[in-house]
């Protein structure tokens, strides 16, 4: 039996770009979610880049990115008839996913306390958490992943007098994706706990924890052996780059029979066949700096003279685990992607012209991901979803004059 | 709970055949059909608990032309356009100091397993999901994808800048200290301001390069440059404190011991946990990101441990669970079924 993961699932959501992309998560898995902007627009509309370069409220594709496949409905929080309609709102709602900053929604009387059923499942995102000495701080995407410890461990390594670049933080805001990933983990848990209990409750979500628990293995380390990574120490790019300058990386061997592959591999360019002498079979000696230089030196050789994704598919056939650094935007010609659906059409009427958007990270034909439709234009969906509030034409035509919506 | 189990030997997938009615859901990252192979494809499970939820993740995912290629999380990231995306733009990328994919494809199957369980709770059938360690990664390029659909424009990285939302300065900036840094940033006047009147008034900040946003935006290396020599005169956290405080967005660059020893927001929050371990002990993990009003998550589950030794929980499983007797369990391990 088909059918989304979270079909009659309602999520209202209260998000900017904290909580944004959570929100789209939970539109792909089939929720109705409903955001909910002030009058005029949520800020993430004046986030870059914008269509054709012209800056407005719809035309930013960073908005379009984090609300694909959502319902919008405006009001204003500041206006008694605006919290009236949210009250209502949340009335109907399984979930609210909000990123005012602390306090800031109690402070209106319309925080979690005053308005959520029990039955309501609650996250409220925000940079720091709703306690601790750091709570009122600002933020952004760089500083989290600076005090996450991302920004500490990526970067080019040290020369002989010490590093001469500063620590790198992935672009495209990289913390706030961390974040959402988790505080859509933590709703479908929620949710599911809800099936059995009856019962919502109240998750106090903290990007900076988020993002503190996302450097794979070098907190734990720490933690265990008191050991700290240094910066630039990847051993998968090793400056290995094809004939055209695209960089490819050549991951190690790690596990036993892959070596043997790699050095067969290396082996077919006779100026290389030095990869076949003893020392580099034997894994401790192939890790010693002597040796290392000459592998890589090797590796670099045998890329040089082909394309990156030659080498691609000429590693993977023998099982070596070497692929090219693509661009974002390379893969959406690629067959395998395209087969497993990865990227979908998404209509833009406005525009008379559909875009792409990558969309979907697996394949199930019994629970698919929903790929659309274009995130909502300002107030988009105020009839419909007021309506079915119960809220007459007339009614809303006056919380329009008012000013609520 | 972690047992051991050769799923090659007949005993053991008859093993496997008595565990598959008491579960819920069956993971793996094996290689796209190594499970199949075993006889435990997704219909042959279903066959024997109609309710199971099946979420694999292959390095590339099952089905597609690259079914039995390899990955691992820094491959991932290159393939889905991630590695190219950090990076000093005069330089070849950097890529991650970790391996990004490693953690986020997880978040991905928890969020399969979790999505299938509540639609389970509506439907009551279970599914079968072919996820990847790289496909999760095209949702996290940002709108790269999008704007070359839009524009045809390729992704070009720009260090620790801004472009999509202007701000300046915005970068990691040297601290007093050996490779001590701080990450700020200002985008709009009232926190440029604030960071004009900590730095002293200099009167380098008056200069009309640097008199709005926009033009600071177009000057960022004289500004950067500038912005160093006083922030290498200040102790890192010292200066995060006086910053936040004035109403500037700032944050340490800290490494994990900076993490685990000067973070004391972290600790306030309880995001380190406890857990035991049955050879080394109890010791310290990462907890979780939320506060939760009922039923707070912790790193060591229903059954109070951290991660399992080798076979630790044979007999618990086998015994406990499968209701076989010591002997027989026994006789499992002597003929290498478990």
């Amino acid at each position: 039996m088909a059918g989304e993961a979270l079909e009659g699932v309602r999520v209202v959501e209260l998000a900017d770009r904290l909580g944004e992309f959570c929100g789209r998560l939970l539109a792909g898995l089939g929720a109705d979610v409903i955001k909910v902007e002030p009058p005029g627009g949520a800020p993430s509309r004046r986030i870059g880049p914008f269509y054709e370069g012209r800056p407005g409220p719809e035309r930013s594709l960073h908005f379009w990115q984090y609300n694909l496949g959502k319902r919008g409905v405006t009001l204003d929080l500041g206006n008694a008839g605006g919290r009236d309609l949210l009250r209502r709102l949340v009335g109907s709602a399984d979930v609210v996913l909000e990123s005012y900053p602390p306090g800031h929604l109690d402070g209106l009387g319309v925080g979690y306390r005053d308005i959520a059923e029990e039955r309501v499942v609650w996250l409220s995102m925000t940079d720091f958490g709703q306690g601790g000495p750091y709570r009122e701080w600002q933020a952004s995407d760089l500083v989290h992943l600076a005090l996450g410890g991302q920004m500490a461990v990526c970067g080019y390594p040290a020369g002989d007098d010490g590093h001469d670049t500063p620590p790198i933080a992935p672009q495209m805001d990289q913390a706030e994706h961390i974040a959402s990933n988790q505080a859509c983990t933590d709703l479908l848990a929620a949710l599911f706990e809800r099936g059995l209990s009856g019962r919502g409750q109240y998750i106090d979500f903290s990007v900076h924890s988020a993002v503190g628990a996302c450097s794979e293995f070098h907190l734990s380390t720490y933690l265990v052996s008191g050991k700290v990574a240094s910066r630039g120490g990847t051993t998968s790019l090793t400056g290995a780059v094809d004939r055209d300058g695209v960089p490819v990386v050549t991951q190690p061997a790690l596990f036993p029979g892959e070596w043997e592959r790699i050095a067969e591999m290396l082996a077919e360019d006779e100026d290389l066949r030095y990869v076949l002498e003893p020392e580099f079979a034997d894994p401790v000696q192939r890790m010693t700096a002597a040796v290392q230089d000459r592998l890589q030196e090797a590796q670099r050789t045998w890329v040089s003279r082909r394309r990156a994704e030659e080498v691609f598919h000429l590693a993977q056939r023998r099982g070596v685990a070497w692929a090219p650094v693509r661009k974002p935007h390379a893969s959406l010609t690629d067959e395998h992607f395209l087969m497993r659906g990865t990227f979908s059409e998404v209509a833009h009427p406005e525009l008379g012209r559909s875009l792409t958007y990558g969309t979907t990270p697996w394949v199930s034909p019994e629970m698919p991901w929903r790929t659309g439709p274009r995130a909502p234009l300002p107030g988009e969906h105020n009839e419909a979803v007021y309506g079915a509030l119960g809220l007459t034409p007339e009614e809303l035509a006056e919380l329009g004059a008012a000013g609520a919506i | 709970l972690g047992v051991t189990l050769n799923m090659r030997h007949p005993k053991g997938k008859d093993l496997f055949r008595r565990l598959l009615p008491l579960a819920d859901v069956v993971t793996d990252n094996y290689t796209a059909t190594t499970l199949e192979d075993w006889g435990f494809g997704f219909e042959a499970m279903r066959a024997i608990n109609p309710r199971i939820i099946y979420v694999q993740s292959p390095g590339f995912g099952k089905l597609g032309p690259y079914r039995d290629y390899r990955s691992y999380g820094p491959l991932a990231a290159a393939v889905a356009g991630l590695t190219e995306m950090s990076g000093l733009p005069d330089r070849l990328p950097c890529g991650w100091g970790f391996s990004y994919l490693d953690v986020v494809a997880p978040w991905y199957i928890s969020l399969a397993v979790l999505a299938a369980l509540n639609r389970r709770q509506r439907t009551g059938t279970g599914v079968h999901v072919d996820l990847s360690q790289v496909g999760p990664g095209f949702l996290l390029s940002g709108t790269a994808i999008l704007d070359h659909a839009a524009h045809g424009r390729v992704y070009q990285r720009t260090g620790n800048r801004s472009p999509d939302r202007p701000a300046a300065p915005h970068g990691a900036y040297r601290c007093k200290g050996y490779d001590r840094w701080i990450a700020l940033a200002c985008f709009d006047e009232t926190q440029w301001q604030a960071l004009v009147r900590l730095m002293g008034d200099p009167s380098w900040a008056a200069d009309p390069r640097f008199a709005t946003l926009e033009a600071r935006c177009a000057n960022q290396d004289a500004l950067d440059a500038e912005v160093e020599a006083w922030t290498r005169t200040q102790e890192r956290y010292e200066l995060m404190g006086r910053l936040q405080a004035a109403g500037v967005p700032a944050g340490v660059v800290q490494d994990a011991s900076d993490r685990a020893e000067r973070d004391p927001h972290l600790r306030a929050r309880g995001f380190f946990a406890e857990v035991d371990h049955s050879e080394i002990g109890r010791h310290v993990v990462e907890g979780v990101p939320g506060q939760w009003s009922r039923t707070q998550p912790h790193p060591e589950g229903p059954i109070g441990r951290g991660a399992p030794c080798y076979g630790e929980d044979n007999r618990r499983v086998y015994g406990g669970l499968l209701g076989l007797t010591d002997d027989e369990i026994d006789a499992l391990a002597a003929e290498e079924v478990i």
